[in-house]
């Protein structure tokens, strides 16, 4: 399976109330749980107790997953705590304004709500993606003329 | 070109002779400018209200890549660029581009009586005729502090050029030299002006679902062994038309069908 699949399964967990995710592709099948050690790191988008457990009883009874899946969660790295600033459109990201210019942003930059963090382009339309708040960037998750996916996360902003 | 229009031909862009084509339309000329998207990217929004600017010259003509410039004589093609205020979320506006580019192809139709020339969509954004590109488009999006988005709409027409002593670029053509005269450009802007505003009222009500049946009327790789050039990567296949979000769909060699978001497009000559 695509890391970035599993990445972007990790991310969708974080922001949602769900407590487990399994998906199964054919042969190989993963399932990212958030009841376990490594949830200190993601503390901040834990959904109240009530809520999870609640939606976990259905994947409870999903069938039990084949010993090809990844069981151990996955640990997110700890730069990636803060604010998520995700994609509203599928198309290619690019983190400069011209090929070849100087990026809009860098990772450790302080930036100001409204300042233009990279384009998405789809169809020779270009969407300025602005930070919609204050901070430093600590992490960038793309590549210049990557393609992104509808709410991919594009760059995370901590906390001044 | 109208008969009654010849003389007309060749003229100054004249706001006397450019009319809004509805109310809430403010259209501003000028005689030379960086580049008219620019220009309205930094004009204050009224979300009531839809921007053209138009100009005779560009000194910066908008595009992405510095490598490629567009040929900007003065007072010979149409540089038009509008701010549209939409009513649709950014999650909706993927496809305006190609929206505008059919738009701008039956505004050109709309100014020969017959339709003798055969002007083509080369996907995303050109306009082609016997295999030269005639125009582009290229879209921004702006979003307000409201929410609001505006999309900031360039359309470059070649129209009264003619090649420069010693232009061996062959691979532009404009309108007078598929015509042998010259054109009103002033008629043209209003016909754009019409055919874009209708196109993008029925995109925000509709989405893309009527504009794909049109989109195949004009489109140059439907059917054709393309390639499709994407950053380091390219792609070679059989230009399959546009899917429901405006994409490019490709036949692969394996006999997949793979649909592309962006990328720039040739057809493979033998």
């Amino acid at each position: 399976m695509d890391i970035r699949k599993v990445k972007k399964l990790i991310e969708l967990l974080q922001e949602s109330d769900v407590g487990e995710i399994e998906i199964k592709e054919g042969e190989e099948s993963v399932r990212i749980s958030r009841s376990s050690s490594s949830a200190h790191a993601v503390t901040q988008y834990v959904a109240p107790p009530a809520a999870q457990q609640a939606i976990q009883a259905p994947a409870a009874s999903a069938p039990i997953s084949s010993p090809a899946s990844s069981q151990e969660p996955i640990e997110e790295k700890p730069e990636e705590k803060g604010h998520t600033v995700r994609s509203p459109m599928v198309g290619t990201a690019y983190i400069a304004p011209t090929p070849g210019a100087k990026p809009y942003v860098e990772v450790g930059q302080r930036i100001s709500e409204g300042d233009t963090l990279c384009l998405v382009e789809a169809m020779k339309m270009f969407n300025p993606i602005e930070a919609d708040r204050s901070g430093v960037v600590s992490a960038m998750l793309i590549e210049n003329s990557s393609p992104v996916e509808y709410d991919q996360p594009l760059f995370i902003i901590s906390e001044d | 070109m109208n008969k009654e229009n010849e003389h007309m031909a060749g003229r100054p862009l004249d706001l006397c002779d450019i009319f809004p084509p509805s109310d809430g339309v403010r259209i501003e000329i000028f005689d030379s400018i960086t580049s008219t998207n620019e220009y309205l990217k930094k004009q204050k929004t009224e979300h009531s209200i839809i921007k053209v600017c138009i100009a005779e010259h560009q000194t910066l003509g908008k595009g992405r890549n510095p490598d490629k410039t567009w040929h900007s004589p003065h007072g010979k093609n149409i540089y038009f660029s509008c701010a549209y205020p939409l009513k649709i979320d950014v999650s909706k506006a993927n496809g305006l581009s190609l929206v505008a580019g059919i738009a701008t192809v039956k505004a050109i139709e709309n100014c020969f009586n017959k339709t003798k020339y055969k002007f083509e969509l080369k996907w995303p954004n050109d306009i082609l005729i016997k295999g030269s590109k005639l125009g582009g488009i290229l879209v921004e999006l702006i979003k307000h502090n409201d929410q609001q988005l505006t999309a900031i709409i360039g359309i470059g027409i070649n129209v009264n050029m003619t090649e420069d002593k010693g232009d061996i670029d062959k691979s532009w053509i404009s309108l007078k030299q598929l015509t042998n005269h010259d054109l009103n450009r002033n008629e043209i802007i209003n016909y754009l002006m019409r055919h874009l505003f209708e196109a993008i009222k029925n995109f925000e009500q509709s989405g893309l679902t009527p504009f794909i049946d049109q989109w195949k009327n004009y489109d140059c790789l439907l059917n054709q062994e393309i390639s499709l050039v994407h950053g380091n990567n390219l792609i070679k296949g059989l230009g399959n038309g546009i899917n429901h979000l405006g994409e490019l769909l490709v036949k692969l060699p394996n006999g997949s069908i793979k649909s592309f978001s962006s990328g720039d497009t040739s057809i493979n000559r033998t």
